[in-house]
């Protein structure tokens, strides 16, 4: 029988919003969660609560004379600059009388104390939301590698389920505001839910996924990267650190954050040099907000002092930062305010920027998480409904069978997750700041990246991924062996209880407690406690109800087969 | 003050359409709407939706603006849907207040 294009697009929205859903629900979740990551950044790292920051101004002067002091012949000072609305932390890096590099992480707050805790922080929800967290050696795609293929397979799944979703929906603008809530049937009940969250958020979806294949397409379509590798780099314009032309060179030289580059020019004869400050001035009026400086050669005649735009900006949609470079001695420019990167590459950093929501302030952000966990709902919504919608009509043992170990995966992919990230954020509160690496870990840029180091020997950073691992793991594990309606209460339930203890443990370390953070005027961290705080209540609320026993009745029709799902 | 105005308003729009919409009509109205009120409420619903691009444009600019104003319809779309589930009449009458809010706070704002 041939089958119509409605029913066509129906099998494939079904089965790969069921196989990839599964995964594509935690990369949402914690996509979700990483909208908000410098916070969650700086909700992780105790020393800087509630500090009183410096100005811009006076941060750049305070860097300047901390590294005139531990380094006046350094070859190189690279100093990342405090984001102070987001995640002030200060790193001041220089090169050594050995040119080895020397670091320090301070609070700006002009004390000089230094920042101990070495953690993922909120940047592990970053990167586990494309590599679930497996170090990604080459960035260039020239090297296969299964875990960002996986979520570029999850991302495409998923669009082609965004898509397929417009066609199979059933009278659009007739149930455009429909949610049945006492509907008799739990599929109407989960299906209008669906349909709801997806619909009035499906150009938030369709983008978000876009953006996010578009950004990473040359690795997850690496043929041409693989034939550019066969060529050398093009030349590269003679800007100090600028990064080279080229999607591939330009986002490699650029994408580690406080790297140092390598070409580092001998040292000039002692000079008087213009005052950093002045230049920083200048370099502000025409770049905005600056990210970093670096100086090579500090008081020598060759000086040159470069500038970076920060790429997080709030004020364009983009993810491409300007710089500019100076002549320390004379304070001539040497290159004005702009970059080097091609039209491609701007066109993807415009679709970077589209995703990675550093654009428009905490409002735009806002948005960006509601949308995101609308779309995380959807995916959870749609998976149950699987169930909910086949369980009553199985027809073998075989079929019953296959549709409880569908739910028992679907607690695992949607309860696990969300224990899993959970369990993480009390390892960041809980695990003790003197298991931080004492190096500084990977604050030259490196992804969070799991290791396989024994546990005696694991940082307090391989201990935080252990403990999110390790939750999903007792998460599956359960899920696999309780009957699935138990599960499914019993997870939300150890969620919800997390994240409504999350203030509570803020008592237990010190500096992070919710009374003193609201009387510093932290509100970060304030708002970290208390959206965890309301969240929690709100998964509080679906656990009750998933744990009473009620029983749909069809009309003159009784049902055989247990109820295995929340919606009863 | 602008993000505020820009959610008032698109929630009023919504509220417009919802109230017209065929399954809808009875949850809402005690007499069916003449077809002069249904156009009207319709006019005024989609026009209230792109009103809503106004505050998000005197907030941002029109690139930033836009992308607020797309993902906003569906933080408003939300706040209607939801409660209208629970209190169907209620929620499309907050939508005259909130319209009225939506151009008060853009006035004081």
């Amino acid at each position: 029988m041939e089958k119509s294009l409605t029913q066509r697009m129906d099998w494939l929205h079904t089965w790969f919003g069921l196989v990839l859903g599964w995964l594509a629900f935690a990369l949402f979740l914690t996509g979700t969660i990483a909208v908000f990551w410098f916070e969650i950044q700086h909700w992780a790292q105790p020393e800087l609560h509630g500090a009183k920051m410096l100005s811009p101004e006076a941060t750049l002067q305070y860097s300047v004379d901390y590294l005139q002091k531990v380094a006046p012949d350094s070859r190189r000072w690279t100093v990342t600059l405090p984001d102070l609305e987001r995640h002030p932390l200060l790193v001041l890096n220089w090169l050594d009388e050995n040119n080895e590099l020397q670091f320090a992480r301070l609070v700006p707050d002009g004390s000089g104390r230094k920042l101990t805790t070495v953690t993922n922080g909120g940047r592990f929800f970053v990167d586990f939301h494309w590599t679930f967290n497996r170090e990604v050696p080459d960035l260039t795609g020239r090297k296969f590698q299964w875990t960002y293929m996986l979520s570029g397979f999850v991302g495409m799944a998923f669009l082609i389920c965004t898509i397929t979703g417009l066609i199979v929906h059933k009278k659009i603008f007739r149930n455009f505001f429909t949610f049945r809530r006492q509907a008799n049937s739990v599929q109407t009940r989960w299906l209008d839910a669906h349909n709801v969250l997806g619909v009035l958020s499906w150009p938030f979806q369709f983008m978000i996924v876009l953006t996010g294949l578009a950004f990473y397409c040359y690795l997850y379509i690496p043929t041409g990267m693989q034939m550019a590798a066969r060529y050398p780099a093009p030349p590269a314009p003679a800007v100090v650190g600028g990064g080279g032309p080229g999607m591939l060179w330009g986002r490699y030289a650029s994408d580690a954050v406080g790297r140092v580059p390598g070409n580092i020019v001998a040292p000039g004869n002692p000079a008087p040099n213009v005052p950093i400050a002045d230049l920083f001035a200048r370099a502000q009026a025409e770049m905005g907000v600056l990210s970093s400086f670096t100086v090579n050669n500090p008081g020598r005649d060759n000086a040159t002092v470069r500038f970076g735009g920060t790429r997080a900006r709030p004020d364009a949609i983009t993810f491409t930062a300007d710089s500019m470079t100076f002549d320390g001695a004379t304070g001539a420019v040497i290159s004005p305010a702009g970059n080097t990167v091609n039209a491609v590459q701007k066109v993807t950093n415009v679709l970077g920027g589209l995703h990675f929501a550093f654009f428009g302030g905490t409002a735009m952000r806002v948005l960006y998480f509601l949308c995101g966990a609308a779309g995380t709902i959807m995916i959870g919504a749609g998976l149950v409904m699987f169930t909910a919608k086949r369980r009553s009509k199985a027809k073998s043992v075989a079929a019953r069978r296959f549709y409880e170990l569908v739910d028992r995966i679907n607690v695992a992919s949607v309860g696990g997750a969300m224990f899993a990230c959970a369990s993480y954020l009390w390892a960041l509160r809980l695990l003790p700041q003197s298991l931080s690496d004492p190096n500084g870990g990977f604050s030259g840029g490196v992804y969070a990246s799991i290791r396989a180091v024994p546990l005696d020997q694991a940082m307090r950073s391989d201990l935080e991924l252990y403990a999110f691992w390790a939750a999903w793991g007792v998460a599956a594990l359960h899920a696999l062996v309780r009957a699935p309606r138990k599960a499914w209460a019993e997870q939300f339930a150890a969620v919800a209880a997390l994240c409504i203890g999350l203030p509570a443990i803020g008592y237990l370390v010190p500096n992070s407690d919710l009374g003193s953070m609201i009387a510093a005027e932290d509100w970060k961290v304030v708002a970290v406690d208390l959206v965890g705080f309301s969240i929690g209540l709100m998964l509080a609320c679906a656990a009750w109800k998933m744990r009473s026993k009620r029983v749909d009745v069809h009309v003159g029709k009784a049902i055989a087969a247990p109820a295995l799902s929340p919606a009863d | 003050m602008y993000v505020l105005s820009t959610f008032l308003c698109a929630y009023a729009g919504f509220a417009a359409l919802c109230a017209i919409t065929a399954r809808n009509v009875p949850l809402v109205w005690t007499t069916p709407p003449s077809r002069a009120v249904v156009r009207a409420l319709r006019a005024a619903g989609f026009l209230l939706l792109a009103l809503a691009w106004i505050p998000c444009y005197l907030r941002w600019d029109a690139p930033i603006g836009t992308a607020y104003w797309v993902m906003n319809l569906a933080a408003s779309g939300f706040a209607l849907v939801f409660p209208f589930a629970y209190a169907p009449k209620r929620s499309v009458q907050a939508g005259g207040v909130a319209a009225l809010l939506a151009g008060l706070v853009l006035l004081v704002g």
